[in-house]
């Protein structure tokens, strides 16, 4: 067996096979092995429930592929409400011809990446469509995370004077799916920042509560969209340009390309907005984990700027921090 | 130092009215200096004939449009590129002319044709790429030409009455035809010009020295930059292109401003092999004319931020980030 073929998909004994042989060697576990049409879960209090898709293109890129995002995307959706990431869903479609080694590669980084964030795969669903229907391989994740009592993350929490942290430095994803994608041939050890958060966000939920205001992962749209939607009538935001966390060789490469980095999707980043009081401790809580080692704050919340995001430059002067506006365009010079 | 009246600086490139916009640079020499944006934004000095005849070129079967980022949202008489591809016509965005040509080679069915927009910058690559696919013999790849030389362009704004104090060039415009290329500026015009680099320390230097002039002078603080540019680029431009008449986004026909294919490469020209129709140049309420001039703020159009903004553009001067509107739009407004 070296492709994926449309009777993988079909229900009969091919199916059974994929799944015995294959996703159940990889994601195995008690809720899982029971194979029945819907998995039953044990929960207590209040849950968060989430769902996204992947269909990044390349499937493959450097520092990981399709499975790491589609299990990180959801824990870090869950993990950014506050909660802890218990259970998840995943549902592969596949493209007929589909080749074996690649699905296996995919189901092994799901594998390691569930039990680094400590969720349980406990239901799934595999469809295969015919050659050129799908793009090789979509996946859609759901996830259920259990809410902590002291838990209450919110936008609409913000106060004047809160403090912006972010987790660390930006445009790495974005910059190295574009040189996959587009055979930049940058040269330069830029890789996707795909990492599960909920270690940190659930550390920075048990020991500091309700002074964490507020928390989004950084994806689409960059830290220009998230704070934008953080903004309301009553409070804006105040970020500093030189605060903001990001590579060098991804700030030249994102130059090079005529693009933002706070416009760019990141995979295993997040904004958090906490009270003054506790920003130092909670920056310490961030720095300490290894994937919010260069973590920053990088500005304040402001109900003088209400409404909008404004940006001091290195140069001193503030200007707009808009969204961007649909996909990314490079310039022509 | 302190002038009474502040400099107006006119800063002929588009890179640079991004970079100024971004960096806050506005703010940073208020009083001293306003900036105001000149013709050198590719995207927004195309004709709008130029912009519909590429979107008939998309719209014809079996072709394959591939271009610079910023022409996706250009806005054509009925509909831009995007519009387009939305209705099925296949645009690529692509990050060099080689790529279009790797492609052809690649898709030998396909019709292959790039959109060629831009300065002395950009016509290298392009002439490079026109002489690539001439050794490979490839039958399936185009341009249209919509190339043109910005020393045309300045001495047609000094010919009409101004008020601008002096110019920030270019560098990498320098860098190609080398910076003695705009000697006119002070010899005939006597006012102070300066090439510099893009980012903001290299712009603080070049608007200090313009701040400075006591006798008008044409310098260059491009550490890239030479007197004479670069013969290797000049010869392959000279290889490919003569010198013709274009026409110009808002400051209409400037003779010898075009690059426009030789006669022995007429059969990569687009334009010709596909025969498209003439079209009318058709008349929009874009005020770039006077915005391409320097003589409007974008500020102060009637239309800017009310029925023109860069989700639902009048001119390409609201979409490019580049252009003088956008630059304004995003980041000052």
């Amino acid at each position: 067996m070296k492709e994926i073929s449309v009777a993988h998909g079909a229900g009969g004994e091919q199916s059974r096979h994929l799944i015995n042989n294959l996703i159940l060697k990889y994601f195995g576990n008690p809720i899982l092995n029971e194979l029945e049409d819907a998995a039953v879960l044990n929960t207590l209090g209040k849950i968060a429930f989430t769902t996204d898709s992947f269909v990044v293109d390349p499937i493959f890129f450097p520092g990981g592929n399709i499975g790491d995002l589609a299990i990180c995307g959801t824990v870090n959706d869950l993990a950014v409400k506050g909660a802890e990431p218990k259970y998840i869903s995943v549902s592969f479609i596949i493209e007929e011809g589909f080749a074996i080694k690649d699905f296996k590669a995919i189901l092994s980084s799901m594998r390691q990446r569930a039990s680094e964030a400590g969720v349980i795969i406990a239901t799934g669903d595999t469809k295969v469509t015919p050659r050129g229907k799908t793009d090789k391989i979509f996946i859609n994740t759901a996830g259920i995370g259990f809410l902590p009592k002291n838990a209450n993350v919110a936008a609409k929490n913000i106060k004047n004077g809160d403090v912006l942290i972010v987790s660390g430095n930006l445009g790495d994803h974005s910059i190295a799916i574009m040189n996959a994608r587009h055979n930049l041939g940058i040269k330069s050890n830029i890789k996707t920042d795909s990492a599960p958060l909920n270690k940190i966000t659930q550390e920075l939920i048990k020991t500091l509560g309700k002074d964490i205001k507020a928390m989004r992962d950084i994806t689409r749209g960059g830290l220009a969209s998230v704070l934008n939607e953080m903004t309301s009538p009553q409070i804006g935001f105040v970020v500093e340009e030189a605060k903001i966390p990001s590579s060098k060789s991804a700030a030249a490469a994102a130059r090079l390309l005529g693009l933002d980095l706070l416009e760019m999707a990141n995979e295993g980043k997040f904004l958090c907005v906490v009270s003054a009081a506790k920003a130092k401790q909670a920056l310490q809580i961030i720095k300490k984990n290894k994937y919010g080692k260069n973590a920053e704050i990088i500005g304040l919340a402001s109900k003088e700027v209400r409404g909008k995001v404004r940006l001091k430059t290195r140069l001193g002067p503030l200007r707009s921090l808009n969204a961007p506006l649909g996909e990314l365009l490079p310039r022509i010079c | 130092m302190k002038t009474k009246k502040p400099l107006k600086i006119m800063e002929v490139c588009g890179t640079h009215t991004h970079a100024i916009a971004k960096s806050g640079l506005k703010d940073f020499f208020d009083g001293e200096i306003d900036f105001i944006s000149g013709p050198g934004c590719p995207v927004c000095v195309s004709a709008q004939s130029d912009i519909d005849k590429m979107i008939s070129l998309a719209l014809m079967p079996n072709i394959t449009i591939m271009t610079f980022g910023d022409m996706m949202r250009v806005p054509g008489s009925k509909i831009s590129l995007q519009g387009a591809a939305q209705s099925g016509a296949d645009v690529k965005i692509v990050y060099s002319p080689l790529d279009a040509v790797i492609f052809a080679l690649q898709n030998p069915k396909k019709q292959v044709v790039f959109l060629a927009v831009g300065f002395e910058t950009t016509a290298p690559l392009i002439a490079a790429a026109i002489l690539k696919a001439k050794e490979l013999k490839l039958k399936n790849f185009f341009i249209y030409s919509c190339l043109k030389t910005i020393t045309p362009a300045i001495k047609t704004i000094l010919d009409e009455k101004n008020d601008i104090d002096g110019f920030l060039l270019p560098g990498n415009v320098s860098v190609i035809t080398g910076w003695q290329a705009f000697d006119f500026i002070s010899k005939k015009y006597k006012k102070p010009a300066v090439a510099a680099g893009f980012s903001p320390k290299e712009i603080i230097e070049a608007a200090k020295m313009l701040l400075a002039t006591k006798t008008p002078k044409t310098q260059n603080v491009y550490r890239w930059a030479s007197p004479k540019g670069n013969k290797e680029a000049q010869k392959a431009i000279k290889k490919v292109f003569s010198i013709g008449d274009g026409v110009w986004r808002g400051l209409g026909k400037i003779a010898g401003s075009a690059l426009v294919l030789k006669s022995s490469y007429k059969n990569f020209d687009a334009e010709k092999v596909f025969k498209i129709k003439k079209i009318k140049e058709t008349k929009t309420k874009c005020r770039c004319a006077l915005i391409l001039k320097g003589k409007l703020k974008p500020s102060l159009c009637p239309f800017f931020a009310k029925t023109c903004t860069p989700t639902s553009p009048l001119g390409p001067c609201m979409v490019s980030s580049e252009g003088a509107c956008a630059a304004w739009y995003n980041n000052l407004k």
